[in-house]
């Protein structure tokens, strides 16, 4: 009689648990996603938890979170390594467009002084403007 | 574009599902499926094949309140990434490198 009432308790809690799994999952795909750096894991977030409630079953919609616990890392080094490429040809694109610029004034194109229309912006609020883009052509090349 | 990313046996199962249906855009879960990678494994061998040109990826159409569920997002293969992949798969046919199976739903 016992092990009747515990085995129809048990099997009580593990339907209700077998509810809450969508819930279990999607708060681990949250906290996974916040893990990265915030665009990426913006965006892994939506598609993650997308994933999931395209999934029909509880239980694959767990093991679809639970896979998180191990990428995270390798997620993270990956955005690192595309940000880093990024900034490396910005730098790149940059110095090449400086030294356009004093090839243009060497060659007397721009005997006047340019219009500040015509003056390359320098992007970068936080550095200071080089006096010439030369020097910054030679540390960047 | 970035530096080609290390091919390995599961980077290569990711490849050989693109290319068993290139014009197809395949969404994580079905990639799950049909490699038999998990979702850790997966999704950083999708994203640095984003960021190498080999894959690009876009939302689903429509809006989720339309869909009725979060919008899913779906990897299709490049031309570059066509190339590369069928490169790759020749090169280890050719080397008698037993391929790794992918199991299509």
């Amino acid at each position: 009689m016992t092990t009747e009432v515990l085995l129809l308790i048990v099997s009580f809690v593990l339907a209700d648990l077998h509810l809450c799994l969508p819930t279990i999952a999607k708060f681990i795909v949250r906290r996974r996603a916040s893990k990265l750096p915030p665009a990426l894991g913006e965006r892994m977030r939506e598609e993650w938890i997308a994933e999931i409630d395209a999934n029909p079953s509880h239980l694959l919609k767990l093991w679809f979170a639970l896979g998180l616990f191990r990428g995270i890392a390798d997620l993270i080094r990956a955005d690192r390594e595309q940000a880093a490429k990024e900034a490396s040809l910005n730098v790149v694109l940059r110095a090449e467009q400086g030294r356009l610029y004093d090839g243009a004034k060497a060659r007397g194109l721009s005997r006047t002084s340019p219009s500040p229309q015509c003056q390359p912006t320098w992007p970068y609020r936080d550095m200071p403007r080089p006096s010439s883009w030369a020097s910054l052509g030679s540390w960047a090349g | 574009m970035g530096a080609d990313p290390r091919l390995t046996q599961q980077s290569l199962k990711v490849l050989k599902v693109f290319c068993e249906a290139p014009r197809e855009s395949q969404a994580g879960a079905d990639l799950m499926k049909a490699t038999g990678l998990s979702s850790g494994t997966l999704y950083p061998i999708l994203l640095r094949f984003e960021n190498c040109g080999f894959l690009a990826s876009k939302w689903e159409h429509g809006k989720a309140t339309k869909l009725g569920r979060p919008r899913r997002r779906f990897y299709t293969l490049t031309g570059e990434g066509q190339r590369v992949a069928l490169e790759a798969l020749r090169e280890l046919g050719a080397a008698g490198v037993l391929l790794p199976q992918v199991g299509r739903s």
